[in-house]
């Protein structure tokens, strides 16, 4: 776990505190290990290639993600990591020139094998997207929608427990069937948020979804999270990387081309990095 | 935690059933796309089909050379070079008018125009395309013409004298004056005569009507230049003039083309403003004075057409063939043009070195031309049809005093408080659109007898209930969506047109069976039309429950299973038709209001409760059910007590009442800001009302009008023209449109939906919807004249339809209207961002539920938009009808579906050819002054939805 006093302070000490980080540059296999206990695997992928045409996106992917934790995934604009999440719950499915190569598996199922269905998989890996999308419905109807698309019976008590997890629940209680279109940017997260875990998914999949916040609205997505980690698998992509350092346990970093570099305990990833090319990455000497 | 997780886990896979009725669903879809392909498929085998019946009489090098034009004449002849040179000079003659002026309009609109000047004038400049082209052939005839021959200056030319006695041409240049020549010093005077048919006053006409296309799709395309181009010119110290001429035009030049090829086309097309104004008269063209023809009545391809189909009992004769020649070479010809459209990505345009203002008074000058044609337009069919002349100064008073006064100062008013002013358009739309509606739904009740839809109405809904029963325990149950649907449309065309299709189909199969059975006395003695009642019966209860019984017992999917369900559906329509002859003579025992109010006040009733029990809880809504249909038979025991017919203030009560209550209700419960608003369309009615009361107490003369109620409610009396009403007409055009509106927009939205949220883009399916699109753009572009002849070649000649049905009408038009249909509503779907879609998928919901539940909710009022300007462009289409035979006058209303109809648009063709003035300048003006009223709401209810919902 990292300790996100030591991480929360931002600016100058950040950059202070990385660069001393540099010098020590220590590899350690044994302290996956140590914080690590034989935690079982979610998603792993073996191989793993993404095509668009010609263009490769995804370079050969080996990663195992594990329950209960928060993996982020960072790196470079285009190194694929929006792309390696939205294989996760076959998004990419909606892209035609999309070609995928190489295993995925979903708790021991093959998810491009023939017999899953891309919709009943999202069903079981919700996702919340870099820009607030909630529909132009009611607040009460943006929660309810994943349970009536799943012909769910649709309770209040659901719809308030997921408002409440969301920790929007103070903020909307008394508005539920007004539009989400007028909640804020910050809110309307939170309610997409709400919205994805209201049917109680699996795994959790967020793309940047802080990235088009204010800094207070991202703190209260980011506590969000780490709450969520009791009961959901979360995967992060962020393009922040105090943002991983914060909130998540493990993180894989990417690198253009689609290359996975490296993937470690977050603390080793940041204090201890195994690859220099993620040491230039993190110290932001390139990227 | 993760325990109870695994127990929630269910498997990557949905239910067989589900996925199976979504992919239904999208094959349904897809075959909605498909039919636009059927359609063209059919208009290419009409033509062709009896096109080359023709050629074998007549050789294609004669037809294509031949110099005279007489097929109805004793020694019939066929050359089409006359017809191709009249629509020539059509063409060219409106073309002169309209590339220019329409750019120079678009330049202005896009570049020089603020934001607020080009919100109006656009719309302002959009409604001359849409204006009914018969209206337009009229308005040439009878007012261009005569003004184009009046003693004008501009009808002169002045010819040096030297020029008239050196040129040896001299004797070519006299049929050009015609009139006289006067020599006037060492000028020669000419002062040319113009026909009352000609090419002139028809080819302004189609110039004025085409404006708007080039207006529109080029200022469209002059928009869509980045600003940062204009920023760059501007930035190298560019002129507005330079940055306008060098850098945005030339950056706009494939739209602009586009937008010219498409103009002409339609121009080529145009038949109705040719019919009317500029005659009947084949010739060749004369050079090289090419001015003449255009003084002289010609005859272009559209009207030879027009003139063959008018023409009575021809029957399989050569001329008869010949009008699919002519359509061949016109879709031919229309085809390539907007062929080339679509391949055309260069040019380049020179402008001459006009600077700044004088540029800029240019381009306004030439937007100015389509406003002014505009109000000349309406301001001469005004001043005929309403006389406002002849009123006295008291009645203006009066009315200022009682309507005019009070709505300003409330418009006033408004202005400062804009929820006041969204609740005065709320209450506005359910004031008169309600009254609108009520009237049309209470006209083509009359004309139907609304015992037949109640009937419908009973029978029908029963029947999707019944197989959404059946679907519950079948197992093929995935196809009871598709199946409801099915089913009703079946329904639809079944009860209305059982007459024409079922009975026959019924009859040959009772008297099979009652031959086969003959030996058995019971069934012997029945006569037919009984037995055939017991039969539809037996099969509409007795199939659905045998099936049900089946299915309920086996529980088995298979083939037959499959076709099962779709033999259920098909013999309980037809059982549904034949309950209609059960039920009816039941019903038909009631009242005739309880008929009325059973068909409107159901529905009405049904959706207020649905409404106020979702917003305000089950008792709420009971009550407001209670309350309106106490209302209702309150109203009736009103008029009962008055002796007046209780029937239509049923209707009003319903279909206007209700609403209006509803909004006003709702507005003065929660609305504190905007509650005054409400008032607004009641100040409007309030006026009228209370002035022509006051009017016809204080007997102050009112305008002599030619829009009175004799012309709404009298049937085409030709004896005089104050008597002369075109009622049959009004019922023919509703009932047209609206069963047109219920075949094309069904399927237009399931086209378009495939192919915005289906087809993929590559493979063979996605060539396939590129095909489809391709094929949309051109069916845009087809003639609606040749529509007529699809029409023609479907339903008289392959499925032996009577001529003329409201049926094959609506239909006619339905294909027409269905690229429009599809073009906007796949608009409005890509106007839905793409950000909602991704939320939903990501949510777990599959394609058909992100459409249902996310797409379909944002797009409906695009599609709403695009449907009603495309009912708009129907109500005013004349050709078609005029090929497959809707009589132009009719003294009876149309029974049904499949009876003959006329339509307000053949009302005003064959009148427009009366030459007595209280004809041509009265009755005719008044029907076009009421088409053009009913085009105008329609377009403003469009542009009303538009701009509330566009974001």
């Amino acid at each position: 776990m990292s300790e996100p006093d030591q991480e929360t302070q931002a600016g100058s000490t950040d950059e202070t505190g990385n660069s001393s980080l540099i010098e020590t540059h220590v590899t350690s296999d044994t302290s996956v290990d140590t914080q690590g206990e034989n935690p079982t695997s979610v998603v792993e992928t073996r191989n793993l290639s993404v095509y668009y045409d010609e263009e490769q996106a995804l370079d050969d992917v080996n990663l195992d993600i594990y329950e209960q934790e928060v993996t982020a995934i960072i790196g470079p604009s285009g190194c694929g990591k929006s792309t390696f999440l939205r294989c996760i719950n076959r998004m990419n499915d909606l892209v035609e020139a999309a070609t995928i190569e190489g295993e995925l598996r979903f708790r021991g199922t093959d998810i491009y094998g023939d017999n899953v269905d891309p919709v009943a998989l999202r069903r079981q890996i919700g996702m919340v997207f870099q820009h607030p999308n909630p529909f132009p419905k009611s607040i009460y109807d943006n929660v309810a929608y994943g349970l009536r698309v799943q012909d769910r019976t649709v309770t209040d008590e659901i719809v308030e427990t997921a408002l409440k997890r969301a920790a929007l629940w103070e903020e909307v209680k008394d508005q539920l069937h007004t539009s989400a279109l007028d909640l804020s940017g910050g809110q309307q997260q939170r309610l997409c948020i709400a919205r994805a875990i209201a049917v109680n998914p699996d795994v959790l999949l967020m793309d940047e979804p802080a990235s088009a916040l204010d800094p207070i609205a991202t703190s209260k997505i980011e506590d969000l999270i780490e709450d969520l980690t009791s009961e959901y698998t979360v995967i992060i992509v962020t393009h922040n990387m105090q943002q991983a350092a914060r909130i998540s346990d493990r993180t894989a970093v990417f690198l253009t081309g689609g290359e996975l570099v490296e993937f470690d305990h977050t603390t080793t990833i940041f204090e201890n990095p195994a690859d220099d090319r993620v040491e230039d990455y993190i110290t932001g000497k390139f990227g | 935690m993760s325990k109870k997780r695994e127990t929630e886990l269910s498997s990557l896979e949905r239910s067989e059933f589900i996925v199976r009725k979504e992919r239904l669903y999208g094959q349904l879809l897809a075959a909605c796309a498909v039919l636009t392909i059927a359609v063209t498929v059919g208009i290419i085998l009409s033509l062709s089909g009896q096109a080359l019946t023709f050629f074998g009489h007549v050789s294609p090098i004669d037809f294509l050379t031949g110099q005279n034009w007489s097929p109805l004449s004793n020694t019939p002849s066929y050359g089409v070079i006359p017809l191709i040179s009249g629509t020539l000079i059509v063409t060219v003659g409106s073309a002169v008018i309209a590339l220019p002026v329409g750019l120079g309009a678009a330049i202005y609109l896009s570049e020089y125009a603020s934001s607020r000047v080009r919100g109006i004038v656009k719309p302002l400049l959009e409604i001359l395309a849409g204006i009914p082209t018969v209206i337009y052939g009229y308005f040439a005839l009878v007012y261009l013409t005569p003004l184009l021959d009046a003693p004008l200056p501009i009808r002169q030319t002045i010819i040096p004298e030297w020029l008239s006695f050196s040129l040896p041409v001299i004797p070519d240049w006299v049929p050009l004056l015609p009139e006289f020549t006067l020599v006037v010093g060492e000028f020669v005077l000419v002062v040319p005569s113009i026909s009352t048919f000609n090419a002139l006053s028809a080819s302004i006409a189609v110039g004025v009507m085409i404006i708007p296309m080039v207006s529109s799709i080029s200022e469209d395309a002059l928009s869509a230049v980045p600003d940062s181009l204009r920023e760059a010119g501007y930035g190298l110290g560019s002129t507005k003039f330079d940055v306008s001429t060098s850098i945005v035009v030339p950056a706009a030049t494939s739209g602009i083309v586009s937008s010219y090829v498409l103009a002409l086309s339609r121009a080529i097309g145009e038949t109705m403003i040719v019919v009317v104004a500029a005659g009947e008269s084949p010739k060749m063209p004369t050079f090289p004075n090419i001015l003449e023809n255009f003084t002289e009545s010609i005859e272009t391809m559209t009207v030879a057409m027009v003139n063959i189909a008018s023409a009575e009992s021809l029957g399989e004769t050569v001329a008869y063939e010949s009008m699919f020649a002519i359509g061949l070479t016109l879709f031919a010809i229309t085809l390539t043009m907007n062929y080339i459209e679509t391949l055309q990505r260069s040019g380049r345009f020179q402008y001459a070195e006009i600077k700044g203002k004088a540029f800029e008074a240019i381009l306004i000058a030439a937007t100015l031309v389509g406003l002014v044609a505009l109000i000349l337009l309406f301001g001469f069919m005004f001043f005929d049809a309403f006389g406002p002349l002849s009123a006295s100064l008291e009645w203006y008073l009066l009315f200022l005093s009682t309507l005019v006064a009070p709505v300003s100062a409330f418009t006033l008013y408004c202005r400062r408080n804009p929820a006041a002013r969204t609740a005065n358009a709320r209450a506005s739309a359910a004031v008169f659109g309600g009254l609108v509606l009520s009237l049309a739904a209470y006209i083509v009740l009359r004309a139907m007898s609304p015992y037949g839809p109640l009937v419908y109405l009973i029978t029908v809904s029963s029947m999707p209930l019944s197989v959404a029963v059946y679907g519950r325990y079948a197992e093929n149950s995935y196809f009871v969506g598709p199946a409801m649907v099915l089913a009703m449309l079946l329904a639809i065309v079944w009860t209305f047109g059982s007459e024409v299709l079922l009975f026959p189909l019924l009859d040959a199969v009772f008297g099979l069976g009652n031959a086969l059975l003959g030996g058995v006395p019971v069934l012997g003695s029945i006569p037919v039309p009984v037995g055939r009642g017991l039969l539809v019966t037996a099969i509409a209860v007795g199939v659905p429950t045998l099936a049900l019984a089946n299915s309920v017992l086996r529980r088995r999917t298979s083939r037959a299973g499959i076709l099962a369900v779709f033999a259920v559906l098909g013999l309980s329509a037809a059982g549904t038709a034949g309950l209609d002859r059960l039920i009816r003579p039941i019903l038909e025992v009631l009242p005739i209001w309880s008929a009325y109010a059973g068909v409107i006040g159901l529905p009405v009733t049904g959706i207020l409760a649905l409404l106020i029990t979702r917003q305000r809880g089950m008792r709420a809504g009971m009550t407001a059910a209670v309350a309106v249909v106490g209302g209702g038979l309150a109203v009736v025991a009103i008029a009962s007590a008055v002796s007046m017919d209780p029937s239509l203030w049923v209707v009003l009560f319903f279909g206007m009442g209700v609403p209006t209550a509803y909004v006003v209700g709702e507005a003065v419960i929660s609305d504190r800001d905007g509650r005054v608003g409400v008032a607004g369309p009641f100040i409007i009615l309030g006026g009228i009302l209370v002035g022509a009361y006051l009017e016809r107490l204080l007997s102050v003369t009112g305008p002599d009008s030619w829009v009175t109620p004799t012309l709404l409610t009298n049937s085409w009396n030709g004896l005089t023209a104050t008597e002369a009403g075109a009622y049959p007409s009004i019922v023919g055009s509703i009932m047209i449109v609206s069963f047109m509106a219920l075949m094309a927009f069904p399927v237009g939205v399931g086209a378009a939906i495939y192919l915005e949220e289906y087809a993929p883009d590559t493979g063979w399916k996605g060539r396939l919807a590129n095909l489809v699109e391709l094929n949309i753009a051109n069916l845009a572009g087809v003639p609606s004249v040749v529509y007529g002849l699809l029409g023609l070649a479907l339903f008289q000649n392959l499925l032996n339809f009577a001529p003329g049905l409201v049926f094959s009408a609506a239909a006619t038009l339905g294909f027409l209207i269905l690229p429009i249909v599809i073009v906007s509503a796949q608009e409005a779907l890509k106007a839905v961002p793409d950000s909602l879609r991704q939320a939903s998928y990501g949510m777990g919901a599959s394609r058909w539920q992100t459409i249902r539940s996310v797409v379909l909710p944002e797009a409906v009022p695009g599609i709403l938009t695009g449907t009603i300007l495309a009912l708009g462009r129907a109500i005013g289409e004349t050709a078609p009808l005029i090929i497959i035979a809707v009589p132009t006058t009719t003294f009876t209303t149309p029974g049904g579906l499949f009876s003959s109809g006329a339509a307000v648009p053949l009302r005003i063709f064959s009148a427009s050819a009366n030459f007595a003035p209280e004809y041509r300048k009265g009755v005719v003006a008044a029907l076009a002054i009421v088409l053009l009223v009913l085009m105008l709401t329609m377009n403003a209810i469009a542009i009303v939805i538009r701009n509330k919902y566009q974001r």
